[in-house]
């Protein structure tokens, strides 16, 4: 059994060994960072409609304030993904763009805040 | 020729048990296997998963592996996400155990199908062992080790990012810890209590209070399989210390996890479950999920191979006690789907009162129906010892069932990771550290453009405060502005170092949720709306906020000691086990005594749109009421409102529970109006925040409802309340004492505008 435990241990570092070579070597899709103009036009495709989506968010919750917020952000999420998609860029920057603005300046009535996490009881 | 055929087949049954036996050989089998279910996972090992629940899971290990490899800190708190948490506590991250080495040494996307694979691999031998305990042969449990391993149940968790659920891999483990003490042995202690404070440390929101029903049950099936053996005294003196030690070992993270759930316990309402019949989509189908969401199809998928097993495992009487338990389990595993509910009995008892998807049992019964099959390739293997020729063919026959089973569990691997949402790593901002208002569903994107994401979604409604804003030029500031000038000098996730100047006495806060774990060098730490506050004289002060939770530290202190004592427990150096006993309630004890730290304290319950929901009295402008059900509750006042602007109705209902009332009580709330229209605004928690069941009893308790109802300023509407019943036909709860309300179909008239 001396060649057979020999080989079990060969096995297994050779094994572990792929795992962690595929692992660490896994080709990473390069990404790109949002410029200029570009970020402007993203600005405007996330920020212009927030009234109305806090609005829609408001109806789709009426009365339920983290419900509210995390519908409101669903749909911003939406929208971030198809700016990434549309401006081949990575997410990441499409979400500076907005986290910029909102430190740059305040507009009455926007929120920078978030309701405080409340999970729905029943939520499926 | 037959008789060297007979003696080659003999002999290589035996080589195959004695390479089943041998661990190295055993182990090279099992790595394999992993290997082999997760191939094509590696190749996206650099891509996040963009599920909604993976979001915040991976912020979670990702500011965990940020914390230590950037600050060389222990990742105690969480700035990155809902304003700042308190990491250790939260239930579901999973860095608190040895995998998190591999996202350390990798990164946090790059580890994932690492630690998948090797709690296969532990999953694989836990099992070996448990059920080696239970068969003649070492082949048995060997060949069906994969495929509990590779339950479809682990490749719905990974789909959906919940790597914390392989917690489950280690069940086995606390089983077969729990077979060795029932025998009197030492190691049994360890094993089992090492096997919970991994499962703990994973983040076993449920494999924790899974692992523990699983190993009372188990411990009732021991005493009734061998009564004889649990007579001797050492086997309960081993199980006795296989709880205690159990309880210590996990301290590190079971202390931070229970106190943060006592203040913001999770509510989990409905009636979940789903008839056996269904099982089989979950058990026998391979999963197809699509546009990255998973159907019933495969979700637990074992095969039918164990199947066919498990029918020749039940020909040995000793696969029996598996078989109740299994029966059992299944049982539970359909939740409310009958009218005699397993679930819902447990879900009386506390802390298993927040279990929410009862089909999760089915991991047990995928375990215990392997544990009988593996008795079942005993029972094939049992003629070729009688007749060796048989040898081959049987041998052929049962290694031919287990690589069928296990070609359909990397089927169902392959097609659950094709069906899997991912997008690119994220890109790296290098700045300092600032929260944003954030997005839940994109949770995974913040930290490594270093912003928190304040907008949140947890499980539990953990404390926030409503004051945390992402849009301020400084994250530490003065209350009063004009008091004087706060200066950023250090930054990490547990720590902050600001340079305050003040013209008077003045209070500094921090853009982050306070903890009393937070302590400061210089004033007083204080609670500012929930906002971390330092209150400092006036001055010149270096001021130092630190994280150092009392439950971390003595909590980890306590696990230390644990480790000492099953060391010496192991290795039966008594004195040395006697000092880490001891150690433990004098850690205890200095914890609440010389650590001065208030508990967290529970936010006042407040209803969906922020109102309080225990109250004193009656608001003046409320409706008394006085109408009593037929059960121990009652309406004791109302209020009603609409907004004609946003075209949204209000109601606020007034209960007080005075004693016990079922567990599936609804509370419909309807809006007629005189032009025929019917909207509903039907709810099953009082004020959002109770079950009617849990609620406080005899407290008023305001439960606020609303509905978006867009009426005409002349039409009028009626708003009924009722109560009725969740579960079996949708009855009414009748009213006992209406007290002068107007009564409509067990509906009572709460207002009208």
């Amino acid at each position: 059994m001396g060649y057979l435990r020999m080989l079990g241990v060969i096995l297994s570092l050779a094994a572990v060994m792929v795992a962690g070579g595929r692992a660490a070597l896994a080709g990473r899709t390069p990404v790109t960072e949002l410029k200029g103009e570009a970020r402007e036009r993203v600005l405007h495709a996330l920020a212009d409609d927030e009234p109305r989506r806090r609005t829609d968010a408001i109806r789709a919750f009426p009365g339920d304030r983290w419900s509210q917020g995390d519908a409101f952000t669903g749909r911003e999420s939406e929208i971030v993904r198809s700016q990434t998609a549309v401006n081949k860029v990575a997410l990441e920057s499409v979400l500076d763009v907005l986290d910029a603005d909102l430190h740059a300046r305040r507009v009455p009535g926007r929120q920078a805040g978030a309701p405080p996490c409340k999970p729905r009881p029943q939520y499926d | 020729m037959a008789e060297r055929l007979a003696e080659r087949s003999a002999e290589l049954v035996r080589w195959l048990r004695r390479a089943a036996h041998a661990m190295p050989t055993r182990l090279a089998f099992f790595t394999i296997s992993a290997l082999v279910l997760f191939w094509t996972i590696f190749p996206h090992a650099a891509d996040l998963n963009e599920f909604r629940d993976a979001q915040v899971l991976f912020n979670y290990e990702d500011v965990a592996v940020r914390t230590v490899r950037k600050w060389f800190e222990l990742p105690l708190w969480n700035p990155y996400y809902c304003g700042g948490l308190y990491a250790l506590g939260t239930p579901q991250s999973r860095f608190a155990a040895p995998p998190f080495l591999l996202s350390v040494l990798f990164g946090p996307l790059r580890a994932a199908p690492l630690i998948a694979m090797a709690m296969s691999v532990l999953g694989m031998e836990g099992f070996y062992r448990y059920a080696r305990t239970r068969t003649a042969s070492a082949l048995g449990p060997a060949l069906m080790a994969p495929i509990f391993a590779g339950n479809g149940f682990f490749a719905f968790s990974f789909f959906h990012g919940w790597l914390n659920f392989y917690g489950f891999e280690l069940l086995p483990w606390v089983l077969f810890g729990i077979d060795l003490a029932l025998r009197g042995r030492r190691q049994g202690a360890v094993y089992c209590a090492a096997a919970f404070a991994f499962i703990v440390g994973f983040g076993g929101t449920y494999g924790g209070p899974l692992a523990g029903l699983l190993a009372i049950a188990h411990v009732l099936r021991g005493f009734a399989e061998s009564p004889r053996k649990v007579l001797r005294a050492s086997a309960y003196r081993e199980l006795g210390i296989a709880l205690a030690l159990s309880l210590c070992m996990c301290a590190f993270r079971l202390w931070p996890v229970i106190e943060s759930l006592i203040a913001a316990p999770r509510l989990m309402a409905g009636a979940p479950g789903e008839p056996v019949d269904l099982f089989r989509e979950r058990l026998f189908w391979l999963s197809a999920p699509g546009d990255g969401n998973y159907t019933r199809a495969g979700q637990q998928y074992t095969g039918m191979v164990v199947c066919w097993l498990f029918a020749l495992g039940l020909l040995r009487k000793r696969s029996w006690g598996a078989l109740v338990l299994l029966a059992l389990s299944v049982w539970v595993s359909t939740g409310f789907a009958y009218e005699k509910s397993a679930f819902g009995a447990l879900r009386e008892l506390p802390v298993l009162h927040m279990l929410r998807y009862p089909e999760r049992f089915l991991l047990i019964t995928c375990l215990l129906a392997c544990e009988v099959a593996a008795q079942g390739i005993d029972w094939l293997l049992t003629p070729a010892r009688l007749v060796p020729k048989l040898g081959i063919p049987v041998l052929a026959l049962a290694i031919g069932l287990a690589i069928y089973a296990q070609d359909g569990l990397v089927r169902n691997q392959r097609a659950s990771a094709a069906g899997m949402w991912r997008s690119p790593a994220p890109l790296e901002i290098e700045r300092p550290f600032a929260q944003a208002r954030g997005n839940r569903w994109l949770a995974a994107h913040y930290a490594s453009i270093s912003r928190g994401s304040l907008n949140c979604w947890e499980a539990y409604p953990l404390p926030m405060s409503s004051a945390l804003r992402g849009d301020l030029p400084q994250e530490e500031y003065l209350l009063d502005p004009a008091s004087g000038t706060t200066r950023r000098l250090d930054w990490s996730p547990n720590g902050i170092d600001v340079l305050v100047e003040l013209r008077a006495p003045g209070k500094l806060l921090i853009n982050q949720n306070y903890h009393p774990g937070w302590h400061s060098s210089v004033g007083t730490l204080v609670d500012h709306e929930g906002l971390i506050g330092v209150e400092l004289p006036a001055g010149k002060h270096e001021v130092h906020v630190r994280f150092r939770p009392r439950s971390a530290v003595f909590g980890g202190l306590i696990t230390l000691a644990s480790f000492a004592f099953a060391f010496a427990w192991w290795t039966q150096r008594r004195r040395v086990s006697a000092y880490a006993a001891g150690a433990v309630p004098v850690l205890l004890l200095s914890a609440f005594t010389l650590y001065t730290e208030p508990l967290p304290k529970q936010p006042p319950p407040t209803n969906a749109d922020g109102s309080l929901v225990v109250v004193d009295a009656l608001p003046p402008d409320a409706r008394p009421l006085r109408v009593e059900f037929d059960l121990p509750i009652e309406i004791a006042g109302s209020r009603v409102d609409r907004d004609i602007g946003d075209g949204i109705g209000r109601v606020e209902v007034f209960w007080r529970v005075k004693g016990l009332v079922p567990q599936h009580l609804g509370i419909s709330v309807h809006f007629e109006s005189s032009k025929g229209r019917f909207v509903t605004a039907d709810h099953d928690a009082i004020g959002a925040s109770f079950l009617p069941r849990r609620a406080p009893r005899d407290e008023l308790l305001r439960d606020a409802a609303s509905a978006v109802l867009d009426s005409a300023p002349d039409e009028h509407w009626r708003v009924y309340v009722c109560l009725w019943y969740t579960r079996g036909p949708p009855d009414r709860v009748k009213i006992h004492d209406s007290g002068g309300a107007v009564i409509d179909k067990d509906r009572v008239l709460v207002g009208e505008f």
